[in-house]
């Protein structure tokens, strides 16, 4: 196949499956009326609101494009990228290509927030969740540190730590829940794009386009740094990296954890595709991976959502759907490295 | 030129103590001795890896340790012991990493970078492998991917730990090949060696180190001595003199 | 094969027993000759039947129920004046003609000589009443009598044992007389396990007609104040020596010999009225408090006598009146005495307990009076409160704190909480020792699991499953719950209020036209989480008159697309009360604004007070709701300040403002 041809396919996969999946929904909207719809939009901000056009559709059409489709098909690709991006500089960063953002306990520590929330504070689930997470990832790296030098092996065992006891606290609460609230942590738990409105993407927009834009602008030194300690001789100096690169993810990753629950195996997955059909080079491996993070997920969702008549949670499909991709890998490399 | 004035460092039970040497451009320095005995050591504080007790390295007269990471990978060129590849990079994205230090955090390397990395596997007859997964390669190979990443920079010095676990062939292609750039570059080298012979053969100094110390400096037909050896490898050795070079042969202890 | 051999080792069983008794028995009892009977009875004499009796006159209850176990019922001609009060025995012995008593009233021996009895069984008080007299008497008409008394509890063993051989009923005798030893051998078994630190000093009284005195105490030569002694504590009464084993002490005499020493003051009465009135001002009266036992709050009440539900009495009864007694003094030593008179009974053809069907279709049995209960679902605690029976809750659901009314109107913070229907604290409800645990069956996430429940059921306590998760459910968690608390009248009632409530909400709702029918979706922990085809929701949704669009999709709460709520279009929303949103979310949420429950502002939240489907309250919700989905066709705010007022005994007015 030509390189140049699948390089192209995958750069612009995102803006085909953004308009694929505008098209489609619960709501029966004629594709011809989404086109004018659309189109008419499209106009009219491009031309500064001096030309529109009188469509006769009812209100509602509209309601169902710009207030409910759009913002859920922008946040579940700005989710879908940032897991990605950050899959792909946390396995870059900790040089191991099994982990996700999770790894640092920022799932773990928003699962907890958001059951705080939903059971016994007055507070945002979102707020909380985007807090306690970044207070796992703090303490994580601040356990890493407890030795005097953060390396891979302080900063994986601190994330395992981390995940336990944050995972603990939060069976603590389900445990001192009623069910009905406990459905709710347990829903959270699972990820959804479902409550996704224009302050959702903004709230998700800011970091995470803020992060895949840093992140992108300091891609190439991810080879160095997955060089580990032996980076150091190059020049660069491995911790302060380390931190700056791990405090950019987290903050995309928690800010999308925290509006849409947890959703697995997508950091993981995403990167190794790219891996595979492009190599491992930085310089393309983040570019691809937003792309293709993006366009997974926002298909992923749509499935989600017209499967059954009611929602899947996102958080189980990509599960399902990671981890006969896995198997696969797995065997490809017959469990060995992922080097040779 | 690097000059070493009294190097002491220590980490629990192991010392290295009052380590003094000289190297010219263009001289290799082997530091010679045991397993164990702080060679790697030494080498990692001549770098700043490890920081020893007080000022004691200088490059060109200026105090290398206390120098930027940046600043030190300009100037000098390591090539590790060893080596773990997280990910089955390109021979080319290997070498051209050793440009780092001339980027910005924000930059990628250029074509222009990516033409000096060439240039560097050419000198170092790579360069059909540079778009060979450097996972793939052999030892012998990887080593060479190492030091034309370490030299891609033009260093004034070179620290090289070459041979651990290559054959005798690979041994001397390589250590051929240290020789001949330093002398052509006039680079500054120290290199690590466990064996006497190779010393002899490619070295201009040779320092022998046991237990941390530097038993003895100088050219290798001073060092290399039976008493001195016996000293520091703890066997029964005998010199033997061929074509201007030191030999060091063994001791059979049984008859056969 | 195996029954016969099974009859062979009891005979042989009985064999050896009844060697043992006459080598040991005091007032043993030998064959002289087939078909001619010798006992020694216990006033000394030796008493010959020429044949196996077949006319009884039987002077008092409690022995006439030995012969009630022995299968005797229809030998019994003539009856003493107290044997009709007694509940143990059937209805046709206690109308059998009385004769009169050794106490009160005479004897009528013309009635006696009337019924031709072959012999006559009477009590021996050693001669101090009429026992001598009735001796002779019936001696000078030629009718054998056997004189049964109990000093001890042992001997109340023994008579079974004499009844058995005068009526050629050994074998049956001996299975009662060999499970009142067992008993008393656990008894013994347990009581020297108790060490001597703590061995208590006892009183025991009957219940004082005035709290000043006389008081009667008993002491030596009573059998019931020898129980003290055989659970393994000690009495003080029998430090001294008393002319009679029943003396007379006024409080001032009880307070100077023991005051300082009674650990424990035990009350009897035959009256439940008296003895819980008589415990009560023991404890709360300032002389009383002198004695030791009082200040400390350790005065138990035992009933006595032959009403259902009493044991401690002379007869086969008294083995569990000593483990009442146990009970009372060492609660941390002795078992459940309820489950012992259940066995005992067992021989009377009785239950103590009375079997309840859950909704498992589990059959339970339960004690007839349940006193203790555990209850581990928040709504059954609620019913309690309304019947009154609030009080007997000795451990809760953790989750009890969460409802509202509870809260509110009981006590029930004070309450032990003992866990949660699906996580409940065995250990803790155990140490409790409650008569019954009510939780919540099936296989939910809250449901009490299967371990735990066999777990409880080891230990001796019922357990009772129920659901609430439909109102067919509710009504027959009422009719269990009731019936376990003998509140079956009041349960009716409240499931007939409640079906009423609903009917009247489900005759409103009928009158609506099909095409005047409102959409109305139910909106859980979030806005897009809605109530499907099936639950509590959508019954209350239908039954109010409305569609559930969303019924379309399968489940109870089921996450769907903003946009099908949008395409529903529903024109009234409901939000679940403890969802983290309000109507105002929805309204100002540009998502939503072009539906239709939007626009007209008809977006409600369900009130904290009707938070619960599976309380009786859900009655109101469902009145809530037609009030809602069609307004002015109920007067929502009355029949609500009625329900509430009916069970809860407060208006729905006033306790919203309150709630809130």
């Amino acid at each position: 196949m030509n390189r140049k041809l699948v390089l192209l396919f995958f750069l612009v996969s995102p803006i085909l499956s953004f308009f694929f999946t505008l098209c489609i929904g619960a709501y029966p909207l004629p594709l011809s009326a989404i086109v004018h719809i659309i189109a008419a939009k499209i106009l009219e901000i491009v031309t500064f609101g001096r030309f529109t056009l009188d469509l006769n559709y009812p209100p509602v059409y509209e309601t169902i494009l710009f207030q409910i489709r759009l913002p859920r098909v922008i946040t579940a690709m700005l989710v879908g990228s940032a897991l990605a991006v950050s899959g792909a500089v946390l396995q870059a960063t900790f040089r191991n290509p099994l982990v996700d953002s999770y790894i640092i306990g920022i799932s773990a520590g928003a699962a907890f927030g958001a059951a705080l929330a939903i059971g016994f504070l007055p507070a945002s689930v979102e707020v909380l969740a985007f807090v306690f997470s970044m207070v796992a990832m703090f303490l994580t790296y601040t356990l890493a540190r407890i030795s005097g030098k953060v390396t891979v092996i302080t900063l994986i065992l601190a994330g395992i730590i981390i995940n336990a006891f944050f995972s603990a606290l939060t069976s603590l609460l389900k445990f001192l829940m009623e069910h009905e609230k406990l459905a709710g942590v347990v829903y959270w738990l699972m990820g959804s794009f479902a409550t996704a409105n224009w302050n959702v993407v903004l709230r998700v927009a800011v970091p995470v386009i803020a992060g895949c834009i840093v992140v992108h602008l300091m891609r190439w030194h991810l080879n160095v740094l997955s060089m580990g300690e032996e980076a150091q001789i190059l020049g660069i100096d491995v911790g302060k990296m380390r931190v700056v690169y791990i405090s950019v993810v987290s903050l995309m990753t928690a800010a999308a954890v925290a509006h849409c629950g947890i959703i697995g195996w997508v950091g993981l997955i995403m990167p190794h595709i790219v891996r595979m059909a492009f190599g491992p080079d930085h310089k393309s491996l983040i570019p691809l991976s937003i792309a293709l993070g993006s366009t997974f997920m926002v298909l992923a969702d749509t499935l989600a959502r017209s499967i059954a008549t009611y929602e899947i949670p996102i958080g189980i499909l990509t599960t399902l759907l990671g981890i006969p991709f896995f198997t696969y890998l797995l065997r490809k490399t017959r469990g060995g490295g992922w080097n040779a | 030129m690097l000059k070493v004035e009294g190097l002491s460092f220590s980490y629990g039970d192991f010392t290295v103590e009052n380590v003094c040497f000289e190297v010219k451009d263009g001289e290799i320095l082997t530091l010679l001795g045991p397993n164990g005995s702080g060679k790697t050591t030494i080498l990692k504080n001549v770098y700043g890896l490890l920081r020893p007790k007080k000022k004691c390295v200088f490059v060109d007269g200026k105090d290398f340790p206390s120098l930027s990471l940046k600043e030190r990978a300009k100037l000098a060129g390591y090539v590790p012991q060893s080596h773990h590849p997280p990910f089955p990079y390109t021979v080319l994205d290997v070498v051209v990493m050793g440009l780092t230090s001339q980027l910005s955090v924000f930059e990628s390397p250029r074509e222009e970078h990516y033409k000096r990395a060439l240039e560097k596997l050419r000198l170092l007859g790579m360069e059909r492998f540079k778009d060979r997964p450097y996972t793939q390669l052999s030892g012998g190979q990887l080593q060479l991917v190492l030091i034309a990443r370490a030299l891609i920079q033009e260093p004034r010095v070179l620290l090289d730990e070459p041979t651990a676990h290559l054959d005798f062939k690979n041994q001397v292609k390589i250590l051929g090949i240290i020789k001949r750039l330093t002398r052509e570059e006039k680079i500054a080298a120290v290199i690590t060696l466990h064996d006497p012979n190779l010393a002899s053969v490619y070295s201009d100094k040779i320092a022998l180190v046991k237990e941390g110390e530097i038993k003895a400096v100088g050219v290798p037909r001073e060092i290399l001595r039976e008493e001195i050896l016996r000293e520091v490898y703890s066997v029964p050795v005998q010199i033997f003199e061929l074509n201007g070079f030191r030999v060091v042969m063994p001791v059979m202890e049984v008859t056969i | 094969m195996k029954s016969s051999k099974t009859l062979v080792l009891l005979a042989m069983l009985v064999l050896a027993i009844s060697g043992c008794i006459q080598n040991t028995a005091e007032t043993g009892n030998q064959i002289e000759k087939p078909g001619k009977i010798t006992v020694t009875d216990f006033a000394g004499r030796n008493v010959t039947l020429k044949k196996v009796p077949e006319r009884v006159i039987v002077l008092t209850g409690y022995w006439a129920e030995i012969l009630h176990i022995l299968g005797l019922d229809d030998r019994i001609v003539g009856i003493g004046t107290y044997v009709p009060g007694d509940q143990y025995l059937p209805e046709d012995v206690r109308q059998k003609p009385a004769v009169g008593s050794s106490f009160k009233g005479g004897f009528n021996w013309e009635t006696v000589a009337s019924l031709e009895p072959d012999l006559i069984i009477a009590d021996w008080y050693g001669g101090k009443y009429m026992d001598e007299e009735i001796i002779e008497k019936a001696e000078e008409i030629g009718t054998p009598v056997v004189a049964l008394t109990a000093k001890s509890v042992e001997d109340n063993v023994e008579v079974v044992e004499i009844l058995g051989k005068v009526f050629g009923k050994d074998e049956e005798a001996e299975e009662l007389s060999n499970w009142m030893r067992n008993k008393l051998e656990e008894v013994d078994q347990i009581a020297s396990q108790i060490p001597a630190d703590k061995k208590k000093n006892v009183l025991v009284i009957s219940a004082p007609k005035g709290l000043s005195g006389p008081v009667t105490v008993y002491a030596k030569g009573s059998a019931w104040a020898s129980i003290v002694e055989l659970v393994g504590a000690h009495n003080l009464a029998f430090d001294k020596e008393f002319d009679t084993q029943w003396p007379k002490l006024d409080l001032e005499k009880i307070i100077a010999y023991w005051g300082e020493s009674a650990d424990v003051v035990i009350v009897v009465s035959f009256n439940q009225e008296k003895l819980e009135k008589a415990v009560n001002e023991i404890k709360n009266d300032p002389r009383w408090k002198e004695i030791k036992a009082v200040r400390e709050g350790n005065v138990y009440g035992i009933l006595a006598g032959t009403k259902f539900g009493h044991f401690l009495d002379w007869g086969p009864r008294i083995v569990v009146g000593v483990y009442q007694f146990g009970c009372a003094i060492y609660p941390e030593y002795y078992p459940r005495w309820q489950n012992v008179a259940d066995e005992l009974l067992s021989f009377y053809g009785m239950g103590f307990n009375r079997t309840v069907v859950d909704t498992e279709g589990r059959e339970v049995k339960v004690p007839l009076k349940v006193e203790r209960v555990v209850v581990l679902i928040s709504q059954v605690a609620e019913m309690m409160y309304c019947w009154g029976e609030f009080d007997k809750i000795v451990g809760i659901t953790r989750y009890s704190k969460d409802n509202p009314l509870l809260v509110k109107l009981t006590s029930v913070e004070e309450i032990p909480a003992v866990g949660s229907g699906r996580d409940p604290n065995v250990e803790a409800i155990i140490s409790l020792k409650p008569d019954v645990v009510i939780t919540y069956g099936g296989e939910y996430g809250y449901s009490t699991p299967k371990t735990v429940i066999d777990q409880l059921e080891k230990a001796g306590i019922p357990v009772i499953l129920v659901e609430l998760d439909s109102l067919d459910e509710v009504y027959q968690t009422i009719e269990i719950v009731g019936k376990i608390l003998d509140r079956e009248n009041e349960a009716r009632d409240m499931a007939d209020y409640v079906e009423r409530t609903v009917a009247l909400v489900k005759e409103e709702a009928g009158k609506i036209p099909e095409d005047k029918r409102v959409k109305a979706v139910w909106l859980w922990s979030k806005p897009t989480k809605v109530t499907g085809n099936s639950g509590v929701t959508n019954d209350l949704i239908v039954n109010a008159g409305a569609i559930n669009p969303a019924s379309e999709v399968e489940g109870k709460y089921v996450e769907v697309q903003l946009e099908k709520i949008v395409a529903w279009n529903p024109d009234v929303i409901v939000i679940w009360n403890s969802a983290r949103y309000e109507p105002e979310d929805l309204i100002n949420d540009p998502r939503w604004q072009d539906i239709s429950a939007i626009k007209e502002r008809r977006v409600y939240k369900q009130p904290a007070l009707l938070s619960d489907t599976w309380s009786i309250r859900v009655a109101v919700l469902q009145a809530w709701l037609l009030d809602k989905f069609y307004p002015g066709r109920i007067d929502f705010e009355s029949l609500a300040n009625e329900f509430f007022e009916h069970f809860y005994g407060v208006s729905y007015e006033e306790l919203e403002k309150e709630v809130k």
